[in-house]
């Protein structure tokens, strides 16, 4: 699996988008560097910052005829970058 | 926005619209917006996409449903613009579109055929009548005492005034009894000039217990097939007759004639209007003919299909469920209706015409002079038929019809035939 797993196309991060940051799902062991690499490489652009976060896995309830049943989603981790004055991504060009 | 016309044939049109793609814009845009409060996408709330977004995502498929209200729209305001009426329903056929590029269609319509009305004052028609004769009066005073006779048990038949019960068996082809066709019962009046004179012949001087074998060929439509019966004898009666006479007529009338002379008059008075209605009936139908005939314009498809429909709708309504029976072939039929139904389009367009021309209009105080005369004839309340006549579009059309048919009487030449040939009084 590659550092990019798919682009975050959101209400806040299409606001985001004005101020050419950007946002990305990507590989949980993947460092800023190795983001920053990524996304100039695949979208051919100079990414000036990344900011990661770990988002924390929801609480999924079920309720079976063994009564109630919990688990979670696993965690992932986001990344935001910021790219160099003038420069944009098209995700939907993409997608 | 480029329109052209094209004249297929004097009924089939095609119109040809070319809209750029700045033309276009405007609806697109309309379009987006009023798709936007609808689309959910992840990520966004309700009606909260971006509208750049909207046209990344569903621009195409918006665009491509846009184009079909824009080609509906555009052609219904050019037919509006260009005064156009359209008859049946129209067909977009070769939409030619893909986002990003110009639009181009292709519609495909009738119109009623433009011609001209003919001088009609010189159409000559003859118009078959038929006087009562002493035959058909005698007839019909037979007929009476047939109805009217008494039956006497008789031992053996002896002239044509007898009525005679057997049963009655068909032989096969090998010349064995068919069991199962077998009738019981059956009433023979050797008067009756349907029955097959083999039959007649062979029951003459039969007694009851005598068995009789006939055979003759019985036309049936287009073809003959040949009957081979068994006939047993088992009843018979001697029919009197009541003589023509004044106590007939009384009888016959309830009183209301005191003569044989008065029932007579009546006969011949029946009979003369039956004869007039069948005449003028001949007369109506060879008179249309002649007018249609006068023209040679080709009729609109989807009209000649509308009238097809018509006679189809008239078959359903006349079946007890209201569907066309089983195996109708409807194919077939609407094959076999066309002659007769590009007949009646090319009328309905000359009759229209033709009201038009006349300026046939049907005032209030006419509707109220025809209500008042019917109300009478048939016994109906006038209030009630006034209101049918004055909201039933059909009734308002025939009245106009039925002037339009006085006006064209009053005007063609017509010449007189008397004859004795019924075949003259059936209507084509």
């Amino acid at each position: 699996m590659g550092i990019l797993i798919q682009p975050l196309l959101t209400e806040k991060m299409t606001e985001l988008a004005a101020t050419r940051q950007y946002a990305f799902r990507v590989d949980q062991a993947a460092n800023k560097i190795e983001i920053a690499r990524a996304v100039e490489k695949k979208f051919n652009v100079n990414v000036t910052s990344v900011r990661t976060l770990i988002v924390k896995g929801k609480i999924k309830t079920q309720l079976t005829r063994r009564g109630r049943v919990e688990g979670r989603k696993g965690d992932w981790k986001k990344a935001i970058v910021t790219l160099k004055d003038g420069q944009t991504i098209d995700f939907l060009a993409t997608v | 926005m480029e329109v052209t016309i094209n004249t297929v044939s004097d009924c089939d049109r095609e119109m040809l619209v070319n809209m750029t793609q700045d033309e276009l814009q405007p609806h697109f845009e309309k379009a987006y917006r009023e798709a936007a409060p609808n689309l959910e996408i992840k990520g966004f709330r309700k009606g909260k996409v971006p509208m750049h977004i909207i046209k990344k995502m569903f621009g195409a498929s918006i665009e491509y449903q846009t184009i079909e209200e824009i080609t509906n729209d555009t052609f219904r305001k050019e037919i509006e613009t260009r005064n156009i009426n359209p008859i049946g329903t129209p067909t977009i056929i070769n939409i030619d579109f893909k986002p990003g590029t110009p639009l181009s269609f292709k519609v495909k319509y009738e119109v009623k055929p433009d011609f001209e009305l003919k001088d009609y004052r010189s159409i000559a028609v003859e118009k078959y009548v038929h006087k009562a004769n002493e035959t058909e009066i005698q007839s019909e005073i037979e007929r009476l005492q047939q109805i009217n006779a008494a039956n006497e048990d008789a031992p053996k038949v002896d002239g044509d005034n007898f009525a005679v019960t057997v049963d009655m068996i068909d032989y096969d082809e090998q010349g064995k009894l068919l069991a199962s066709s077998k009738r019981n019962g059956m009433r023979i009046s050797l008067k009756e000039k349907q029955t097959e004179q083999e039959i007649k012949d062979a029951l003459q001087g039969v007694a009851v217990g005598d068995v009789k074998e006939v055979q003759f060929e019985h036309q049936h439509g287009d073809h003959t097939h040949k009957v081979h019966l068994q006939i047993t004898v088992k009843k018979i009666e001697k029919v009197i007759l009541p003589s023509a006479d004044d106590a007939l007529a009384k009888k016959v009338s309830n009183d209301k004639f005191q003569t044989i002379e008065e029932l007579k008059q009546n006969i011949t008075k029946d009979l003369n209007e039956f004869w007039a209605d069948r005449s003028e009936r001949r007369f109506e139908s060879d008179l249309l003919n002649e007018i249609v005939k006068q023209y040679d314009f080709a009729v609109p498809e989807s009209l000649v299909q509308s009238v097809i429909d018509t006679y189809i709708d008239d078959a359903k309504s006349q079946q007890p469920n209201r569907q066309l029976p089983k195996g109708f072939d409807e194919k077939k039929y609407r094959d076999s209706a066309r002659g007769t139904a590009v007949w009646q389009a090319k009328w309905l367009l000359i009759k229209e015409q033709f009201i038009t021309k006349e300026k046939i209009e049907i005032s209030d105080a006419e509707i109220e002079k025809i209500a008042e005369e019917e109300s009478t004839k048939l016994n109906i309340d006038k209030a009630r038929l006034l209101n049918f006549y004055k909201t039933s579009e059909n009734a308002l059309e025939r009245l106009k019809y039925n002037r339009l048919i006085d006006i064209l009487k009053q005007n063609i030449k017509i010449k007189e035939v008397e004859t004795d040939d019924y075949s003259k009084f059936a209507v084509n």
